[in-house]
């Protein structure tokens, strides 16, 4: 009974670790719509970990404690891919549904977050990907609609 | 020294003085104004207060609506288990990679959903109802144990599958259940944030309306606060300029003041003595008896007779090119200046047509009123002080009152001085008498035919502390004017006939009576009363009165003269031969002495018919049985001449002068001596001690 119990366990943690932790060779992110060349483009963990890193420590919501995510600076990805509009529609891995101001990138430094407190967010802990806003050094942030557009699971983005 | 005869008893009626007015509205106002004032700043205060407050709460209910939206994480995660379940289904009858892929992804999801249900935003609703969290961690557990077999469904038979899915079934009732009730949480709270802020903004606008209220009340208050200020501050320019007039001017005559006429004249004296301007003339005008009609016909007629004369003045004035001001200075005393020029002549004929203006008749009391006016003018003069015009004036008037009234005099330098020592002596008149400066002198009879004394005959002596020794003659008839006249002839009464108490006997003495003492109705009683209490006989009193109370009343006068003379008084008639001197005074009361006027006497020595008068009045005197003095003996000559015609009581210069009751002993003998030289033959006038 105990052998087998442990045999379970072992096999669902390999069945569980490649589903939850994407490898960095995986496609996390589509972008589209108003961006250089006009055409879809897929990103992995390394293409976006290539456009530099930023940090932003802030209390959330979801956490009694504040946090350190570190990710890509929003704005070195939307240069990268040479987008246009003003508006993001985000959607999800939930198939959750959000847009995002471009000026709220340029305003508050957004990143999307891959780590937290240094490791890698699984999608059972908001990743691959999380949009983070820096709530603790904008007050006026920590309201509804920021918490709103601080999408996690990001999947794919539409700029239009 | 400016001296205005005859002004000090200003009757009330015809005063000048004006009147107060009540206190303006704006000081009601005000006080009003006030009060609200208060009660505006207390609602305003409270007003702050209650709003500040409702700012805070606005804030936190803001806030509250700003919380962690508790809706969405739980419909978020029936959406999720529903997707979970709708892969696995789909993969129990696909089999499929794909399938497969979709049911560990949503798994993760749902484990993740799992860790959102322990965020701190989401405990307060689960801390809300007990049972929630009960349910949403039996869910967990029940999701926890499922995971594993979730992540290993590729190797899972059908049974497994099915049994998987009845226990997501298990997961998915409680997960339904409180997102269901989140949303339910959420609808409420935002009904009650809803309810809250529109019971605020009820509030609010009840604030803002008192406010604007408020605001309109200030604005209102302040609108009506300046419309009386202004009215405040045009009626104190009023009453101001009111004040100024009434300061400046009559109320009764509507003319100019004395103030006014003080500061005009002061500038016209100024003028004048700046060589600027001419000469100016001062009229003084004044009614004659003015005070008996005020006092007989009531003051109503005296008013309405002084607005006549302003109003003859101001329209005879008008027409005058040179007058400068007209004013009432007081009770029924006009003044105008004139611009004199041209020449003091045109002025003085000026003056007369404005007296005769005033002396022709007025309407009053239902009827038409004579009543005379006199005037006095004075002129300035290059060298002369332009201050004392205004007192010049009112000598010349005094001067054209005394000398017979409804005339105009103009100011005479020399009579200034004269003047001005009568005004002394009626200033301090009354004092004296009170003092007992003035007390009797004696001046002696003699019978030249015994060489006896045979009287001596009171008369009032003044002496003063700086005038000197002031004659009856001088003072007297100041008071009769003034009506001391009653308490200087008691005062003399009395005396006398105490002095006349160590008189040796068979000696009397004779007091003056004045017509104005006589007409008294107590006359009879109060000399009973001055013989009860000085002891004095009153065989050795005779009162010596004048015809003139014969005049009027004489029956009256003759009942009077017949009580004294039953209680014993002698009856002396002065001054016999000046006047009417009519035989029928002779005849009507039987006199005890006739004292032949002075004038007669002067003439004996020199003019027949005086004599032959004299003899004839003391003939028929005798034959009447009536004493006879002559009086004002003042040489020797006179004293045979009046022996020759056969009177031998004479009174005089010659046989002694009025002198202090202390000299009289000296003054009778030296009375005696000088009648004696007649008699031997010596003739040398007596010579009084001391006048």
């Amino acid at each position: 009974m105990f052998d087998r119990l442990r045999v379970l366990v072992l096999a669902a943690v390999l069945a569980v670790l490649p589903a939850s932790l994407a490898l960095a060779g995986d496609v996390i992110l589509t972008v589209d719509g108003k961006i250089a060349g006009g055409k879809p483009v897929d990103l992995t963990r390394a293409d976006l970990e290539a456009l530099g890193s930023a940090t932003i420590v802030t209390a959330t919501p979801w956490r009694d404690k504040p946090v350190s995510f570190e990710g890509v600076p929003f704005k070195a990805l939307l240069e990268k891919l040479g987008a246009t509009g003003d508006t993001l529609y985000v959607v999800a891995l939930n198939h959750y549904r959000s847009e995002l101001p471009v000026a709220d990138i340029e305003t508050y430094d957004l990143i999307l977050a891959l780590k937290q407190d240094g490791a890698y967010m699984p999608v059972s802990d908001k990743g691959p990907l999380f949009i983070v806003y820096p709530f603790d050094s904008h007050p006026e942030l920590k309201n509804e609609v920021y918490y709103a557009r601080s999408a996690w699971q990001v999947r794919s983005i539409t700029v239009e | 020294m400016p001296v205005r005869p005859g002004r000090s008893a200003r009757s009330r009626s015809n005063d000048m003085s004006p009147a107060r007015p009540d206190l303006p509205p704006i000081c009601r106002v005000t006080g009003i104004f006030n009060v609200l004032a208060a009660l505006m700043t207390i609602a305003l205060l409270i007003i702050i207060a209650v709003h500040a407050n409702l700012v805070t709460e606005t804030e936190r209910t803001m806030q509250r609506s700003s919380r962690y939206d508790s809706a969405w994480v739980g419909a978020a995660g029936r959406i999720e288990i529903l997707n979970l379940q709708k892969a696995l289904a789909g993969f129990a009858l696909s089999r499929s990679e794909e399938d497969a892929d979709q049911v560990v992804l949503f798994t993760e999801i749902l484990a993740n959903r799992f860790s959102i249900y322990r965020a701190p935003g989401f405990q307060a609703f689960l801390d809300a109802k007990p049972r929630r969290r009960q349910l949403l961690v039996e869910a967990e557990s029940r999701f926890a144990m499922a995971r594993p077999q979730l992540a290993a469904v590729r190797d899972l038979n059908a049974a497994a599958l099915a049994a998987l899915g009845a226990e997501l079934e298990r997961v998915f009732a409680a997960v339904d259940r409180v997102g269901a009730e989140g949303q339910a949480d959420s609808v409420n709270e935002a009904a009650q944030i809803r309810a809250e802020m529109r019971a605020r903004q009820t509030l609010q606008t009840w604030l803002v309306s008192g406010l604007f209220g408020s605001i309109a009340l200030l604005l209102a208050m302040s609108t009506v606060q300046n419309r009386f200020l202004r009215s405040a501050t045009r009626s104190a320019q009023r009453s101001a300029m009111d004040f100024s007039y009434l300061a400046h001017h009559d109320s009764l005559t509507g003319l100019p003041n004395r103030m006014a006429f003080t500061d005009a004249f002061a500038r016209a004296a100024a003028a004048c003595s700046e060589g600027r301007t001419r000469k100016i003339a001062v009229l003084a005008l004044d009614l004659d008896g003015f005070k008996n009609i005020n006092d007989r016909l009531g003051h109503g007629v005296g008013d309405a007779l002084l607005r006549q004369v302003a109003e003859r003045l101001a329209g005879c004035c008008a027409a005058f090119d040179n007058c400068m001001l007209t004013a009432r200075v007081g009770g029924d005393e006009f003044v105008v200046m004139l611009d004199a020029s041209d020449g003091a002549q045109d002025v003085l004929a000026q003056a007369e047509q404005l007296r005769a203006a005033l002396s022709e008749s007025y309407v009053a009391a239902g009827g038409s009123l004579l009543v005379g006016a006199s005037g006095g003018i004075a002129v300035s003069d290059a060298d002369g002080d332009p201050d004392a015009l205004l007192v010049n004036a009112d000598i010349a008037l005094a001067q054209a009152k005394l000398s017979g009234k409804g005339r105009v005099v103009a100011f005479d330098p020399a009579t200034r001085e004269a003047f001005l020592r009568r005004a002394l002596i009626e200033a301090e008149l009354g004092e004296a008498i009170a003092t007992g400066q003035i007390v009797p002198h004696y001046q002696i009879k003699m019978d030249v035919g015994s060489g006896r004394v045979c009287g001596v005959e009171a008369l009032a002596r003044w002496t003063h502390p700086t005038l000197g020794a002031i004659s009856t003659a001088e003072f007297t008839p100041i008071a009769e004017g003034s009506g001391l006249i009653l308490s200087l002839g008691r005062s003399i009464l009395e005396r006398a006939c105490r002095d006349a108490r160590s008189f040796p006997e068979g000696i009397g003495v004779a007091v003056n009576l004045s017509a104005i003492q006589f007409m008294r109705d107590d006359v009879v009683d109060a000399i009973e009363q001055v013989l009860r209490a000085t002891g004095l006989p009153a065989h050795r009193l005779t009162l010596e009165v004048t015809e003139t109370l014969m005049l009027s009343e004489s029956e009256r006068a003759i009942d009077t003269l017949t009580r004294l003379r039953d209680m014993g008084v002698a009856i002396a008639l002065d001054d016999f031969g000046t006047g009417y001197s009519a035989l029928s005074y002779l005849r009507q009361f039987p006199w005890d002495e006739l004292k032949i006027d002075r004038s007669f006497i002067v003439e004996m020595e020199t003019d027949a018919r005086a004599r032959a008068i004299v003899g004839s009045i003391t003939a028929m005197a005798h034959e009447l049985g009536i004493d006879v003095t002559a009086e004002g003996v003042e040489t020797r000559g006179q004293v045979e001449a009046l022996r020759a015609v056969g009177c031998e009581t004479l009174q005089g210069y010659f046989l002694g002068r009025p002198v202090a009751v202390a000299d009289l002993p000296w003054a009778m003998l030296e009375g005696v001596a000088a009648v004696a030289r007649i008699g031997s033959g010596v003739a040398a006038p007596a010579q009084s001690r001391s006048a």
